[in-house]
């Protein structure tokens, strides 16, 4: 079981910033796994519906490294 | 029109004794909106296909009637409605997966995860059986190395001529076919060493193609690392 996380958690559109700045320097295995925890997280966190601005940004992101 | 076609059903529905329909599929519609959350992926798909035979039962079989467009656009809403439950379960399932919600911590993870395996890569030993030599050929190869292991500068695209960029792109291509092949065979595990593989290769001919933009063959164009399946996506 993963341990509990201390720092402070990021909102679904800090964290695809982020990922989007660190994908050019991770191996194939990790930019996907990434990516599928930033669309994970954005759908739990908008359980109704995804922001279309932050869909687009991840769709952008799959299309552009997946 | 509709007020008397109202009253007929309503009439109708005093009168009839009928086991198998007690209420009308409005009502099941609405109870069922607000159990929705509440249900699991397979209850929810088993409800809404009930809800719909039994609006067809209820309209087309009692009353002979076309099923109206406002019950039609409801089941739509629910079935859209259950979609998105299904996606956000799985979704929550996936941020459990990777140790609950995001922070700093998962993208250092993410970053010594890449350089660990770069490094493992790197500190492979040469001498090694034929077949598993010949497999570390194609991924030197793909990486961009020369037989003898030292790293071979891919020319710049720019300071190519279109033959050159031609040939590379054919010859990338050749390359991802050959991996292709061989990933369509291969383990879970296997799978994700030769998509390690892939990337380069796809990586350069994407490089290339930005410099001889429309001018390669489309199948030269179109290689894809395959995407890596855990039962979640869009």
């Amino acid at each position: 079981m993963a341990e509990p996380k201390t720092e402070r958690i990021f909102t679904p559109e800090e964290f695809v910033d982020r990922v989007a700045a660190v994908l050019p320097e991770l191996v194939a295995s990790e930019r996907f796994r990434l990516l599928t925890y930033a669309r994970a997280w954005a759908d739990v966190s908008y359980p109704r519906r995804l922001p279309l601005e932050l869909d687009n940004q991840l769709q952008e992101l799959e299309g552009a490294w997946l | 029109m509709a007020l008397t076609d109202s009253a007929g059903r309503w009439m109708k529905d005093r009168l009839s004794d009928d086991p198998d329909i007690k209420e009308t599929p409005e009502k099941s519609a609405k109870r069922l909106a607000e159990a929705i959350e509440k249900l699991s992926a397979e209850e929810r798909q088993k409800n809404l296909q009930h809800l719909r035979a039994y609006s067809d039962l209820y309209y087309q079989g009692r009353h002979n009637m076309a099923v109206p467009k406002e019950m039609t656009e409801e089941l739509k809403r629910l079935e859209e409605r259950a979609q998105r439950l299904n996606t956000v379960d799985r979704a929550r399932a996936v941020v459990q997966q990777f140790g609950g919600p995001p922070s700093e911590q998962s993208l250092h993870e993410a970053l010594e995860r890449s350089q660990l395996q770069r490094a493992q890569v790197q500190q492979r030993p040469v001498s090694v059986e034929p077949r598993a030599a010949a497999q570390q050929q194609v991924r030197r190869e793909a990486a961009g190395l020369r037989p003898d292991g030292a790293a071979q500068t891919p020319k710049a695209p720019a300071e190519m001529t279109p033959a050159e960029i031609a040939k590379e792109a054919r010859q990338l291509h050749g390359r991802f076919q050959q991996l292709s092949a061989r990933y369509e065979g291969a383990s879970g595990e296997q799978r994700a060493e030769i998509r390690e593989q892939m990337q380069p290769v796809v990586d350069r001919e994407r490089e290339l193609r930005k410099e001889f933009i429309g001018r390669l063959k489309p199948e030269v164009t179109q290689d894809r690392v395959p995407e890596q399946s855990i039962g979640y996506g869009r």
